[in-house]
């Protein structure tokens, strides 16, 4: 069980430094911050509890507010996304069912199902991040387009991290 | 109780959820300001279109006090009229302010920081920062504005005071409300070697770019010393009848933006 605290505090660490040192001073084409500290929320094993799981989520999103300017938005989309993670998982199931404590890396069960599983998770919260940005259903359109971008640009850079910096050093 | 506790355990996970969401939005709307923004114009229109329903229907009830005041008021603009015949060019308040009718559509009156809803907004040329009177005397101040409502911030609010002055002698003074009765004022830093008494009347200084000079405020009813200060502690009574007033006018300084880059030009820098 300590492992388990020892991965979390582990992935906490690598993942805030490159979100806030980083990735925070990158924006790609003026307008896309690449959001990779919700591979944190990603990678948490599927047996992690409902209450740790929203109050981590609450706690990662209010500092990643904190440190950007936007006091509520961030931990309002990563809330929303702690609250529909154990429905996806259900959706997802992988046919040799999830183990216990066992991290979702690409590598626990197969690349193909991470891309589903972590593409999923990252749209649903660009979208709400953007929507809640937005403010305004009238600009929906401009919603879609900059989840769509934004949800490519933290899928293949967080990917990054989380493979080289996380999973390989954790074997 | 018991089944109250289960039900929270069982559902702790959206119970949580909820609350986190709702305090998320409360942060939201209040740090960001674009979101702000979007809120208050939000709900400023809703409210409005509400109170605007509500008040087309309890307008009838004021009918009779309102015909007489509308009446009164008819009088004196029309001695108004003929004393202007035999004036000289005294048109200061003509050239300088505009008068914008408009209706009350919601009142509040029993809390310490009380306001109006009127029906008249940016639309209508309506900017915050104007004065808001009826015809028996101030209201108020315009707060917020939407496009077709604004908010006002009333007198019977314990966070605005009035420059205003003695009708008989000009000495100038500010009004305060102390956040009890809706009929009666403070006056606080009037000096006690000025002469008041009971029944004098309490106008506007037209000091600040905001209201016009001379518009009625109210009447001294009550004097009395503060202990071990040289200022008075005066109780005045509003002219305006706050409980049944509906109608209203928002004065629109011409100059105000004139006014205030010159104020703010003539402070000297060191």
């Amino acid at each position: 069980m300590n492992k388990v605290y020892d991965e979390i505090l582990y992935n906490f660490f690598i993942l805030f430094i490159f979100q806030l040192l980083v990735f925070n001073n990158i924006v790609f084409f003026n307008n896309y911050i690449p959001y990779i500290y919700i591979f944190f929320l990603i990678t948490l094993p599927a047996n992690t509890s409902n209450l740790f799981l929203i109050l981590s989520a609450f706690v990662i999103g209010s500092i990643q507010d904190i440190f950007s300017g936007t006091i509520g938005i961030h931990s309002f989309a990563t809330v929303f996304v702690a609250f529909v993670r154990p429905v996806i998982l259900s959706l997802y199931t992988p046919l040799s069912k999830y183990d216990d404590n066992k991290f979702l890396y690409p590598g626990t069960y197969g690349i193909n199902w991470f891309i589903k599983y972590s593409v999923t998770i990252i749209m649903l919260h660009s979208f709400v991040l953007y929507l809640i940005d937005a403010f305004d259903l009238t600009l929906i359109l401009s919603v879609f387009l900059k989840t769509f971008i934004s949800t490519l640009i933290t899928w293949i850079l967080g990917l990054a991290v989380v493979y080289g910096l996380i999973e390989k050093v954790r074997k | 109780m018991k089944s109250l506790i289960d039900f929270i355990l069982r559902h702790y996970f959206a119970i949580l959820f909820f609350l986190l969401e709702f305090f998320n939005l409360f942060l939201i709307i209040e740090f960001n300001s674009y979101q702000k923004q979007i809120f208050y114009n939000f709900s400023n229109d809703i409210t409005g279109k509400i109170y605007e329903t509500v008040y087309s229907i309890t307008s009838y009830l004021n009918l009779k006090e309102e015909n007489k005041s509308l009446l009164k008021e008819n009088a004196k603009l029309k001695n108004l009229l003929t004393a202007k015949y035999f004036q000289s060019n005294n048109n200061f308040t003509e050239a300088y302010f505009e008068y914008i009718p408009t209706n009350i559509i919601y009142k509040s009156l029993v809390y310490e920081n009380n306001f109006f809803l009127i029906n008249k907004g940016q639309v209508d040329g309506i900017q915050p920062n104007t004065a808001v009177v009826s015809p028996q005397g101030i209201i108020g101040v315009v707060f917020k504005t939407s496009p077709h409502f604004s908010s006002v911030l009333s007198i019977l609010n314990t966070k605005t005071a009035v420059s205003a002055k003695m009708k008989k002698n000009n000495y100038t003074c500010l009004v305060k409300w102390d956040g009890k009765d809706y009929r009666y004022g403070k006056i606080e830093n009037l000096p006690t070697y000025i002469k008041v008494s009971e029944g004098d009347t309490i106008v506007t200084s037209g000091f600040s770019a905001i209201f016009p000079p001379g518009i009625l405020i109210g009447t001294v009813k009550n004097i009395k010393k503060k202990e071990q200060e040289n200022f008075y502690d005066i109780t005045i009574r509003f002219t305006v009848n706050f409980k049944i007033i509906s109608n209203a006018y928002v004065i629109h300084n011409r100059h105000k933006q004139e006014i205030n880059n010159l104020l703010q030009n003539s402070t000297i820098d060191e």
